[in-house]
């Protein structure tokens, strides 16, 4: 008896938290305050955002971050309606599940190198027909070396997957791999500590969004106002980091923030901020159609897209809406 | 002497219907996975798919062969792993059961691994053992061998004292008391831990390739939520866990057939 | 009456002589009770000799002591003129609890203890046949012992404590655990196996109608720790029929006088 109560008590639980999921569901979104889910753990990196929410919360937005492990599962969170804004570039997501959400602000661009160990690797050519390690299969690493192989005209023995730049950065540092790629931090890292021994590769014109914002038509319709404000302060940041750098360091002792920072990594903040800054990482007008065209192009090489990026509409992608309003207002650049 | 009044007990008959549990245990599966369809069919999410597209998902992933080779590179960590956690495992738990001093050396080791999250300890390992097949292994290992061990241990410690005296009455040596009586007497505990180890070894696989590396399983699974194939997910996440459930069941039914006869009439 | 050791005893002083000899036997265990004082007694060959006594008096430790299976803390024993260091083949043990290998089918568990002592299977699995068959369970050699009730089960310990052929057989309690009326049976052919087997039996029971139903000679203990308070010599003819015996007036007195005896110890 005991074997049979067992038996069908698993069914029974399950059924009971898949309908509590359905009541979930439909439980209304719009309660206050606007529930961000971020796919990252805040730091130094997340700096310019967090200041923007602060800048946002000035001008009387409630607002309720999460951090998440990773993109998807923040993507998850609003999909589900557990949250009202997203960070990531959900277009795979948005193409094949035909969720009823849309991006509307280009928070960075991808900047990451391809760095070599210089006793294997010279240069772009000695590549062809080696290995090479990126983060993860689709992710933004694999299509950027995928656009680099065809532009260069060479062919990966193959592409091996390890998460994480710092992992990439540690097993380069190891020996364990000769060519990865990584983003800014690392490549530092690996140069200060390796010396001649590491070698970044040339690479330009790669200009996909790496992080954008994303909400439910249904919220971004619906709290119009919230999302201009959002929207201006994001753009007055990033045009603040882009004209002065240091703006980070003061408007973050203004706000608090993280601030449980190790003091070994402050003297980090103004250096990546200037570089990205540099680099073009953090677009002054918040992505707009051109950005989106190069996404296109780019997510249909990392197979994230389907079908001819050039037959893609904007429209089942990105909310321009507010960020034009913006633009109009703040002038455009 | 007569056997008059004494009635073999215990005994099911030659012919016997559609066990009763087996009933039961196909209604579960159809109410759970009604419910899956009927949940997809809501849908309680737009990224959660039915039980059908996602078993044509998985129907369609065994086809290409991408199920297949995700279960070549999977298993190899999986296997390696659990035959160490098994043989030495089993090896160090009978050994801490028969010797005290090995208990008091040995045993504080896989209590406090057995209380820790592992999870945790997973990027720990990619410190010290790097991302490859090794890392991968020792994540089975850590999760797998501290059940096996300990379940072998208490196995032992517990082995029926009564049997052990019946065995010295009988001037049976020490070593004939282990062999023919500790640890027959054992091995129901024994292989429990064994099948708790190797459900702990899939956990663990699926983590490391979750958490180190992806590849396999975890690749199918990381790979197919970042390009939003959600049914294609699901099957990867599905097939794990019944492929699971079927090692660990079968190994129960091999357990019967070998080592306790007994229990497979009645 | 009183009763002070093992000085007075009320029929025969049972000389420290015999097959099995018991010399000044004391056991302490490690938690300091004291379970035995210095028990004397002699066990005389092809004899049933009986140890009664309250629950706690040692019986089943003196027992245990004489199997080899518990180590005295002072006195010898000795069998057949050699002390005892451990179990020997000359003794052989059934258990009150069976002690039954749940996994081993009836044959193997009559046969283990010679498979213990390296014969072939061939050999002692044609030796165990023979005593299955002794003990009325010809037949059931393939089953296992969950599929046999508490009586069979116990003439499968008895069965394998005969078949290693030792000369003293140590039977602690072993109709306890069994219900009363394959108790009695189970009396009866134990009768019948001693007159066929010229074994000395030395058996542990908390029964007064049983130790004087089955014995030539019945020891009264004493309550903790154990002495031997009486030596008794029943002087029943076990060999008639047991209608006979339970209605003989000698083996009725006998109980009556040993419950006298023993119900003092009872307060």
């Amino acid at each position: 008896m005991f074997e049979k109560a067992r038996s069908i008590f698993l069914p029974v639980a399950g059924v009971l938290v898949l309908l509590a999921a359905t009541i979930g569901q439909s439980a209304p979104a719009q309660a206050k305050p606007v529930r961000i889910a971020f796919g990252d753990i805040a730091s130094v990196e997340s700096l310019n955002f967090l200041i923007a929410l602060e800048r946002a919360k000035e001008r009387s937005v409630e607002i309720d971050v999460t951090f998440f492990k990773s993109e998807d599962i923040a993507a998850q969170a609003v999909v589900g309606g557990h949250a009202d804004i997203g960070v990531g570039t959900p277009y795979a997501l948005l193409q094949k599940v035909k969720a009823p959400i849309r991006m509307f602000f280009q928070l960075s661009a991808l900047r990451f190198y391809p760095i070599v160990n210089t006793e294997y690797y010279k240069g772009w050519k000695d590549l062809d027909g080696e290995e090479f390690v990126v983060h993860s299969r689709g992710s933004g690493t694999e299509a950027i070396m995928n656009l680099m192989a065809k532009r260069e005209g060479i062919t990966f023995k193959r592409l091996s997957y390890v998460p994480g730049s710092e992992v990439r950065a540690g097993a380069m540092l190891q020996g364990n791999i000769r060519a990865t790629i990584v983003d800014a931090p690392n490549r530092n890292l690996l140069l200060e500590k390796g010396g001649d021994k590491f070698m970044v590769l040339p690479m330009e014109g790669v200009d996909a969004s790496d992080e954008a914002l994303y909400a439910s038509t249904d919220f971004l319709e619906s709290n119009p106002e919230t999302v201009d404000i959002l929207v201006e302060e994001l753009l007055t940041v990033w045009r603040e980091i882009n004209k002065d750098p240091d703006y980070v360091t003061a408007q973050r002792k203004k706000y608090g923030l993280l601030a449980d920072l190790p003091a070994e990594l402050e003297p980090e903040i103004i250096p990546y901020f200037t570089e990205s800054a540099k680099s073009g990482a953090f677009p002054v007008n918040g992505g707009g159609p051109e950005a989106v065209k190069t996404d296109f192009e780019f997510y249909a090489i990392a197979g994230q897209l389907q079908g001819n990026p050039t037959s893609l509409k904007i429209e089942d992608f990105w909310y321009l809406g507010p960020l034009d309003k913006a633009q109009n207002k703040l002038g455009r650049m | 002497m007569t056997t008059r009044d004494f009635e073999p007990v215990g005994r099911g008959g030659p012919f016997r219907p559609l066990s009763s549990t087996a009933v039961w245990r196909l209604a579960s599966f159809v109410l759970v996975f009604g419910a899956w369809e009927f949940a997809g069919r809501v849908p309680i999410s737009p990224a959660f798919p039915t039980f059908g597209a996602t078993m044509a998902a998985l129907f369609q992933m065994t086809l290409d062969g991408s199920m297949g080779r995700a279960y070549l590179s999977t298993l190899q960590p999986l296997l390696i792993g659990l035959l160490i956690s098994g043989v030495f495992g089993i090896l160090a738990g009978v050994a801490m059961g028969l010797s005290r001093l090995f208990e008091f050396f040995v045993a504080p080791v896989f209590i406090v691994l057995q209380a820790a999250p592992v999870a945790a300890l997973i990027p720990l390992i990619t410190f010290i053992y790097g991302i490859g097949l090794t890392a991968k292994v020792i994540a089975v290992c850590i999760l797998a061998a501290p059940v096996i061990v300990l379940n072998s241990y208490k196995a032992v410690r517990n082995a029926s004292p009564s049997l052990i005296e019946m065995c010295r009455a009988f001037q049976g040596s020490r070593v004939q008391v282990i062999a023919k009586i500790i640890l027959p007497d054992a091995s129901p505990l024994i292989f429990a831990g064994l099948r708790l180890g190797i459900a702990a070894g899939f956990i663990g696989v699926v983590l490391a390739e979750l958490l180190i590396t992806p590849t396999g399983i975890g690749d199918l699974i990381t790979y197919h939520r970042s390009v939003a194939d959600y049914a294609e997910m699901y099957a990867a996440i599905f097939s794990i866990v019944a492929f699971a459930a079927i090692t660990v069941s079968s190994l129960q039914k091999l357990e019967t057939m070998v080592f306790r006869p007994e229990k497979k009439e009645g | 009456m009183s009763i002070s050791g093992a000085t007075d005893p009320v029929e025969t002083a049972t000389k420290p002589d015999g097959i099995v000899q018991a010399r000044g036997i004391s056991k302490t265990y490690d938690g300091g009770i004291q379970a035995l004082e210095g028990i004397d007694l002699g066990f005389p060959k092809g004899e049933l000799t009986t140890l009664l006594g309250p629950s706690g008096c040692g019986k089943t430790t003196l027992l245990k002591i004489i199997a080899g299976l518990l180590e005295p803390s002072a006195g010898t024993i000795i069998v057949n003129g050699r002390a005892v260091t451990g179990p020997g083949p000359e003794r052989a043990f059934v258990f009150q609890d069976f002690a039954l290998m749940p996994w081993a089918s009836v044959l193997r568990n009559v046969a283990f203890g010679l498979e213990l002592r390296g014969m072939s299977r061939h050999e002692r699995h044609a030796i165990a046949r023979s005593y299955i068959a002794k003990v009325g369970l010809a037949g059931f050699e393939e089953r296992y012992p969950h599929e046999l009730s508490g009586g069979m089960r116990q003439r499968v310990g008895l069965a394998r404590a005969l078949a290693v052929d030792a000369e003293v057989l140590l039977m602690d309690e072993p109709f306890s655990a069994v219900d009363e009326q394959t108790r009695r049976k189970f009396q009866e052919d134990l009768l019948h196996l001693i007159q066929s087997e010229n074994k000395t039996f030395i058996f542990v029971t908390h029964s007064i109608e049983e130790a004087v139903y089955v014995s030539d000679q019945v020891v009264l203990l004493t309550p903790r720790p154990g002495a031997v308070s009486r030596v008794i010599r029943t002087g029943l003819d076990h060999g008639g029929s047991p209608e006979e015996l339970r209605r003989n007036k000698r083996y009725l007195d006998m109980v009556e006088e040993i419950w006298q005896m023993l119900r003092e110890y009872l307060v």
